[in-house]
């Protein structure tokens, strides 16, 4: 095949661009191995899992609880997000005028850009006090999952509202004429057309929302234990990384990165299945 | 003084229902099913289609030929009245399905679409099982006997010739079947709603021969029992199945109703220059 000058450096820039990117996540995954290597040998994995308590000056290295609060936090934000984003795609494109649903979006576009320790502020000034109303201290799961939920919803709204917006228009019309109503059609050949879509933005938040550090940080009372209700202070893999990476040294330094592989792995996992996702959809 | 013709006519007719028994009556035994006067059709604006008076004869089939933008299709959706779902689309004049006006507000159009059923060019499955895509439009138009709707599925599947294809997967995605057997399917799933008039827009045309031929087939089998207008490129194919033909050209940049008539009158001597020359193959 013939190719031109310019086609050519542009290929061979384009490539040296990607194989940066590339490399730069394979370095960081290596870096992030070599760092928690020494630990993993002297210690085990095993032990960060069965270890009762997490004090590694004291070679106790449980990272169990913080494992079960990152993930019960990302969960919890997740099961009040989705309905609520889906719910808001859904009257974005089928219900709201045109007017409205282009306010709408704009808004919920704007909330996607607030950064998260604005999040975590109104987080400690609004919802901490009214939790700890209810039940003291207010700095708790609870806090960590609204404030989380907060934080991804515009990602669970958009990326709906994107899947929706792919549904070929003569599905919609072989709906209407079948006499179905725009509840029947949004409940039973929309949203199931949208669903990989849909589920590849949940996994894709879910992401978001394990990732997360510092809104969480400021909410969540940072204890380390596993909570019996949703109102007692828990602390995240990525809050216990960012509050003792300043002083960690040795095999406490090592371990912070055994938390940050694990999270790594976790957040790589769903990327994978989000895109997974995404292929089939697009392949039928 | 029109208007009051008008009321007592429609009170005369019961109202309009969707089929949910097997005891239910045909909507008329009128010879006219559908009576289109004066319809004009216009996209934001510009007029695409003007002046057609058409009718449909009880259980015959009518072909509806003409080039490309001459609003045959256009024509067709305002039966059903499709047209209300195409933002800027005006339509005027005055459609009768069985004596009803069908633009009248009393009128349920989900109803109407119930009892005027509608194929596409492509074939649009729902992305549900084969069975949950004829079974799901029953039930939301109040076929609330499951057995009722059991018998539906496999009486329409036998009736367009999917029944022995597919009788072990009606559980599987109905997207897996074939492109000609997706078509038969939204045939299936349009008559299993017992539609008086089933809209026809050019359902062959992105069919391969063979599959073009067996759906060929199921329309002549219908005639008789189903009043069917067909949109068609294929003037071989108008002349096989039509018992009518209505031939559209654009006139002026509008789209207009040059020529109809019964098929063989029609076919034999044209009596519009233009359809002599289409006809003849010396034009469009």
């Amino acid at each position: 095949m013939y190719r031109s000058k310019v086609d050519g450096y542009v290929g061979t820039g384009l490539a040296m661009v990607g194989g940066v990117c590339t490399l730069l996540v394979l370095t960081i995954a290596l870096f992030l191995l070599r760092e928690s290597w020494s630990v993993v040998q002297g210690v085990g994995l095993r032990r960060f899992l069965t270890d009762s308590a997490w004090n590694p000056t004291e070679k106790r290295f449980g990272l169990a609880p913080m494992l079960l609060a990152s993930v019960a936090t990302a969960i919890g934000a997740i099961v009040i997000a989705a309905p609520l984003g889906i719910g808001s795609a859904i009257y974005s494109r089928f219900y709201a005028g045109r007017q409205a649903a282009r306010i709408q979006r704009a808004i919920v576009t704007l909330m996607a850009g607030i950064p998260s320790v604005v999040f975590g502020l109104w987080g400690l000034v609004a919802l901490v006090p009214l939790i700890n109303k209810i039940m003291p201290p207010g700095t708790s799961l609870l806090a960590a999952m609204l404030v989380l939920a907060l934080m991804i919803l515009p990602t669970v709204a958009l990326t709906a509202d994107a899947a929706l917006a792919t549904v070929p228009m003569p599905l919609q019309q072989g709906a209407a004429a079948l006499g179905l109503s725009r509840e029947a059609m949004i409940a039973h050949v929309l949203v199931p057309a949208a669903r990989s879509g849909i589920v590849a933005g949940i996994l894709l938040s879910l992401g978001r929302a394990l990732g997360e550090t510092m809104a969480v940080l400021m909410v969540a009372g940072n204890v380390v234990q596993v909570p019996t209700s949703v109102f007692e202070p828990v602390r995240t893999l990525t809050a216990n990384v960012a509050l003792e990476m300043a002083y960690a040294v040795g095999d406490h330094r090592a371990s912070l990165f055994v938390s940050g592989l694990a999270l790594t792995l976790i957040v790589a996992a769903l990327a994978v299945a989000s895109w997974r996702l995404s292929e089939a959809r697009s392949h039928g | 003084m029109m208007h009051a013709v008008q009321r007592s006519f429609s009170e005369r007719a019961p109202p309009l229902a969707c089929c949910t028994s097997d005891a239910c009556e045909p909507v008329c035994d009128c010879n006219t099913v559908i009576k289109a006067e004066c319809v004009s059709l216009s996209y934001g604006g510009r007029p695409a289609l003007q002046d057609v008076d058409l009718s449909f004869q009880r259980h015959a089939v009518t072909a509806i030929i003409g080039p490309s933008g001459c609003g045959k299709s256009s024509f067709l959706a305002t039966l059903n009245r499709l047209t209300d779902m195409v933002p800027g689309c005006e339509v005027d004049g005055k459609i009768a399905f069985c004596g009803r006006d069908i633009r009248d507000p009393s009128l349920d159009v989900r109803i109407l679409r119930t009892r005027v059923g509608m194929i596409f060019q492509r074939a649009n499955p729902f992305p549900l099982s084969i069975r949950k895509n004829i079974e799901m439009p029953l039930r939301e138009c109040g076929v609330s006997d499951r057995v009722e709707r059991e018998q539906r599925v496999h009486d329409v599947l036998v009736e367009v010739g999917l029944w022995h294809e597919v009788r072990d997967r009606l559980d599987k995605p109905a997207l897996g079947l074939s492109g000609g057997q997706q078509q038969r399917l939204c045939i299936a799933r349009a008559l299993a709603l017992r539609p008086e008039v089933l809209l026809m827009d050019e359902p062959c045309s992105a069919l391969d021969p063979i599959s073009s031929g067996v759906v060929e087939d199921l329309i002549l089998n219908l005639r008789g029992r189903v009043t069917i207008a067909i949109v068609t490129h294929n003037l071989a194919q108008a002349r096989r199945v039509g018992d009518h033909l209505a031939v559209f050209w654009v006139v002026d940049g509008v789209g207009r109703l040059i020529e109809s008539g019964r098929a063989a009158d029609v076919f034999a001597s044209p009596s519009h220059p233009t359809t002599a020359q289409y006809l003849s193959g010396a034009r469009g």
